[in-house]
């Protein structure tokens, strides 16, 4: 659940900016011959309704209905006494709590139109009770994935300042760590304080403590000794827009200077995408927003069918980079480059 | 070792039952069957694990990132990433030949794994692992008891270090959760409210700052060892008014007379029928429906929300080994939204406080 900060900055993200994406879907919606979007969303995945509305499920699960026209609804499992609080963190005039999203939703949809085609982004992963509840009213139910991902393939410049504050917080965050620190709890409890103290809604800080020996985060429960070279990744939330940033950290001066080296070779490496084949690294991964995942795997070392990272794209980046002092980990977000220009990282990955 | 315990005491129930294999959904906010299973909590994306009767476990995750962890996390599972989690698994059962399968929570599965082309069928699972869930063995109930001592620790410190008259409410949790990280403790749900007759309810915090004469309000939940235990109290800023004093005690008396009723053969309708009559008694019964209240108490372990919940149309029997939180917590018209409670383990004669916090109106210097 999230347990940082979650309001709704009417300068960070102006009522415009909303009301431009509902009408810019209803559009498509209407070319389209759709009849209904169907945004599902919960604290895993709340990408899609956080876009069109700022909302974010903090805890349970809900359900956007934004019909071809007129106004949206958002069906919750949330109960009424929070009423207040989503109608102040977001976008939302017409909220249904209900723990029966797809009737509910279903519902909703027949009153505009019966025998409605209702388009799901990412339905497979939906739950079935809320597609069966839209069809069991009668619609037809699309996927409409494709649908979201071009509505936000464009990015939009109130999507990059947020996106570029949560980088911030994450690299000023993971900059307090230190390579003398040697309890992981304490150095987990140190960022995790840090970053949610700066605003973030959500932080998971990721411990690898001993890269000589693996190459895995995990997250702590209980402690462990950090060895001479450890890594930390903080992943991170700030009004929706999510990043992964990864440090590896060494007590060791010659592992330090290997840091540097690889840094700066991914940094270059980075600096290419979307072509990814300067991703000469021992593993890489690319994740962004397409739809209603925040951090969806796009490209990488262990994805057989990558998606297209298109320009305007935020993304975050991790590689396992090989070096003749042992395995350096790193990675930052970066804005994919339009019209042939360079992709640039939103902060240095380098913390030296 | 506490997974493999839990494990065996599923597969036993699978045998009797006859189940070749139960699929068992995850996701950050229904983190109980998989943990149960797989002893992995999902943070992002979501991930299924099939457990088969031989004792085999596999778990397919749609985030790489998740699918490393888990794979650091884990013992004995066997841990995939794929981008199509319903597709994958669907793959693994046409493997089964036993056709008798279970899925839990079956109503969350992609619409794949339950659509009619399948070749197989999975039935619900709920009730082969729900009452396992809530009748905790004795390594279960010992893993609380820590976590409920350090709910003890996390609110000693909410209220005498971080909940501070000028400090915004999301400095004041981060404070917290920086608190329970450095206990080793890697996840707490926690909600809260600052003010007067204006807060309905707890929420995420915000940055409304907190000044003399408000009631602070929160629900602490942090988890060891994957299990939570939760305590909920209400201080105020500065010395309470009697407005304040006298709406507090409505809400414990509600409490302790939950709690005393709260043993093996009781429901938990008994249990939410007993603090709601207080509230009825001093004419404050509009404030225990769902306009103002969600539950007045619910079990706990694995998740930090399980069945029971405490409500007074839940017939569910309350039998030793269970543990839940009595919380009368709800909106009072003269003073806000008020919340107390404690958790309590069923024992075989009554019940356990698992936190010992004292239930007080807590009175801060300003």
């Amino acid at each position: 659940m999230r347990r940082g900060l979650i309001s709704w900055s009417k300068t960070e993200l102006p009522v415009a900016t909303l009301d431009g994406r509902m009408a810019r879907a209803q559009a498509a919606m209407a070319k389209a011959g759709i009849d209904a979007l169907a945004v599902y969303s919960n604290p895993a995945r709340t990408a899609g309704v956080s876009w069109f509305t700022t909302f974010l499920p903090y805890w349970n699960h809900c359900v956007l209905v934004l019909p071809s026209s007129g106004a949206h609804v958002l069906v919750g499992g949330f109960s009424h006494r929070v009423n207040d609080w989503m109608k102040r963190t977001s976008h939302l005039e017409n909220i249904i709590h209900s723990p029966k999203l797809g009737a509910e939703s279903g519902r909703i949809i027949s009153e505009h139109k019966a025998g409605a085609v209702v388009a799901i982004p990412d339905l497979d992963t939906v739950p079935t009770s809320v597609v069966e509840g839209i069809t069991a009213a009668g619609a037809t139910v699309i996927d409409g994935t494709a649908m979201l991902a071009q509505l936000r393939a464009a990015g939009d410049p109130v999507s990059v300042a947020l996106y570029f504050t949560a980088a911030h917080i994450a690299h000023a965050s993971l900059k307090q760590a230190s390579a003398t620190q040697t309890d992981g709890a304490t150095a987990t409890a140190q960022i995790d304080g840090i970053a949610r103290r700066y605003g973030a809604e959500e932080v998971y800080v990721g411990v690898c403590k001993d890269v000589s020996k693996s190459r895995t985060f995990i997250r702590l429960e209980g402690n462990c000794d950090l060895a001479e070279t450890f890594a930390l990744r903080l992943t991170l939330a700030y009004k929706g827009m999510w990043v992964r940033i990864t440090r590896t950290l060494s007590r060791d001066a010659k592992v330090n200077a290997a840091i540097s080296a690889a840094t700066e070779q991914f940094a270059a490496a980075v600096a290419r995408l979307p072509d990814t084949s300067s991703m000469k690294f021992n593993s890489w991964l690319v994740e962004g927003c397409r739809t209603t995942q925040p951090l969806e795997a796009l490209a990488g070392s262990l994805v057989s069918e990558p998606l297209e990272i298109t320009p305007g794209m935020i993304v975050s980046i991790q590689a396992a980079i090989d070096t003749p002092h042992g395995t350096v980990l790193t990675g930052a977000p970066a804005l994919i480059g339009r019209n042939g220009d360079a992709t640039a990282l939103l902060v240095s990955p380098d913390f030296g | 070792m506490l997974a493999q315990e839990r494990r065996e005491r599923l597969l036993a129930e699978m045998r009797n039952e006859g189940v070749e294999a139960l699929v068992t959904f995850g996701t950050s906010w229904q983190e109980a069957h998989l943990r149960y299973v797989a002893d992995f909590a999902s943070l992002e994306g979501s991930a299924i694990a099939i457990l088969t009767a031989d004792g085999r476990c596999r778990m397919l995750l749609d985030s790489v990132t998740e699918a490393e962890r888990a794979s650091g996390e884990t013992q004995n599972v066997e841990v995939s990433y794929v981008r199509d989690v319903g597709r994958a698994v669907s793959e693994q059962l046409d493997k089964i030949s036993n056709p008798k399968l279970a899925a839990v929570q079956r109503s969350l599965l992609p619409p794949f794994l339950t659509s009619g082309d399948r070749k197989f069928r999975l039935d619900d699972g709920a009730n082969l692992i729900d009452r396992l869930l809530m009748e905790k063995m004795p390594s279960e109930i010992a893993a609380i008891r820590r976590a409920g001592a350090l709910a003890d620790e996390g609110y000693a410190y909410f209220r005498d270090t971080a909940a501070k008259a000028g400090r915004k409410q999301y400095e004041v949790m981060a404070d917290v959760e920086a608190f329970l990280r450095s206990k080793g403790s890697p996840d707490n749900f926690m909600i809260m409210g600052s003010g007067g007759v204006d807060v309905r309810g707890m929420a995420p915090p915000s940055e409304r700052i907190l000044k003399a004469g408000d009631f602070v309000i929160t629900e602490l939940t942090p988890s060891i060892d994957g299990y939570f235990a939760q305590i909920c109290r209400t201080l105020t800023l500065g010395k309470a008014t009697d407005t304040q004093k006298r709406a507090f005690n409505v809400y414990y008396e509600a409490m302790e007379a939950g709690i005393a009723v709260v043993k093996p053969g009781v429901t938990a309708a008994d249990v939410a029928r007993a603090e709601n009559d207080v509230f009825r008694k001093y004419g404050l019964g509009d404030y225990v429906t769902s306009k103002y209240t969600r539950v007045r108490g619910h079990g706990l372990g694995l998740m930090c929300d399980l069945k029971p919940n405490i409500l007074e149309d839940i017939d569910l029997v309350l039998t030793e080994g269970m543990t839940i939180i009595v919380h009368p917590n709800t909106y009072h018209p003269e003073a806000g939204y008020i919340v107390l409670g404690d958790m309590l383990l069923v024992t075989k004669n009554g019940n356990e406080r698992l936190t010992r916090t004292p239930a007080k109106l807590f009175e801060m210097p300003v």
